[in-house]
């Protein structure tokens, strides 16, 4: 029993080492040109993933904020590539079923250029097929319009414009 | 010693250009074929000879040269961003077989002499060299720690240009942590850098 016991125990703590329960990502401006900065947590939950923590230096109102592909956030942050769509699917709104699995909505920045944030996501993962690591977050200037907005590229980047701020998801 | 291929974006406008290129890698120890595409600027080089050989090589032609990546394999790169600021680099990743991996950097700005390069557990870049925790020890078999790469030489110049086979480290498992450079003299401990693993 208490071998029985040990061998249990060895498992579990296994587990935990290997499962990543959450991952971070540093917003910044690699061009230097905006002020935007901010620290953004992912961690697992029952309802998904949870992505909390603050970002500074933005124009109030909403700003498209999508994980993008690829993790490389040289020129300006357009290296990191279109959202991540490993399904091929088109843009649109975190609760749509017809979406990118990088598609996280807007963040809705206050009067005094801050959000503190706090969203949680089912689909996208620290794990597997979705999984964000190693990937980049992406800032943009202007509001995601979801893919309803009826511009030529609202099914593919929701017309949120150029990028502001970005940064690679790492192991927490 | 296995090869990689690696792929350069070169300013090409004319069949002699594509002579020119073919030559400034022609008979090369360590070349195994050389595929040059006018149409796309596109030079691939399968070989084992470290990215920043080849660049040389082909930059000797006067034309000028890009890294576009490494072709047709699982690769991830670290580009050195956090820490010191002096210190500036890349470091590429390919997993050429499920048992081989080839790490394949160039950092400047360091001080001569020998530098210890590791994988450290965490990718939390948000306090610099300071909050990307300990070097990373999974469970393995090898007797070495895992994170634990290597030991790599600065010349005279301040670069280090490295391209060492990994027989231990997997790409899935250092994608979102962090890679480290720090000097391993007595004096001068302070200097490291590091940057993220992610896609590419």
């Amino acid at each position: 029993m208490s071998q029985m016991l040990k061998f249990t125990i060895f498992v579990v703590s296994l587990t935990y080492v290997c499962a990543q329960k959450s991952a971070i990502v540093y917003l910044f401006d690699p061009t230097g040109n905006s002020q935007v900065t901010g620290e953004v947590t992912f961690t697992k939950s029952s309802n998904g993933l949870v992505a909390t923590g603050t970002v500074t230096g933005l124009a109030p109102g909403k700003h498209g904020f999508h994980i993008h592909e690829l993790g490389n956030i040289g020129a300006g942050c357009t290296a990191a590539g279109a959202h991540f769509n490993p399904h091929n699917l088109t843009h649109g709104a975190p609760e749509d079923s017809i979406r990118h699995v990088g598609d996280l909505g807007n963040i809705n920045v206050g009067a005094l250029g801050t959000v503190v944030l706090n969203l949680s996501d089912t689909l996208i993962s620290l794990e597997g097929e979705h999984s964000i690591i190693g990937r980049a977050v992406v800032v943009h200037e202007g509001e995601d319009d979801l893919g309803k907005g009826n511009f030529d590229d609202s099914l593919t980047t929701g017309h949120a414009g150029g990028r502001l701020a970005c940064g690679v998801i790492g192991i927490l | 010693m296995s090869t990689t291929k690696i792929e350069f974006a070169v300013q090409m406008t004319c069949e002699s250009c594509v002579d020119a290129v073919k030559k400034s890698v022609e008979n090369v120890e360590g070349i195994k074929s050389v595929d040059v595409d006018l149409k796309t600027d596109s030079v691939v080089i399968d070989s084992n000879l470290s990215t920043l050989d080849l660049q040389k090589k082909l930059e000797s032609t006067g034309r000028k040269v890009a890294v576009k990546g490494y072709a047709g394999s699982s690769a991830a790169v670290s580009i050195l961003e956090a820490g010191d600021r002096s210190i500036q680099g890349v470091v590429r990743f390919v997993q050429v077989t499920p048992n081989v991996c080839i790490i394949d950097g160039t950092i400047d700005g360091l001080k001569a002499g020998p530098h210890q390069i590791s994988i450290h557990e965490c990718g939390d870049l948000s306090e610099g060299c300071n909050s990307v925790g300990n070097i990373y020890n999974s469970n393995n078999k090898s007797g070495r720690m895992y994170g634990n790469i290597d030991t790599v030489f600065a010349e005279k110049n301040g670069r280090a240009a490295f391209r060492l086979e990994d027989n231990v480290i997997k790409l899935s498992e250092v994608i979102g942590r962090s890679f480290v450079i720090s000097d391993k003299t007595e004096n001068n401990k302070n200097e490291k850098k590091t940057g993220l693993w992610y896609y590419c």
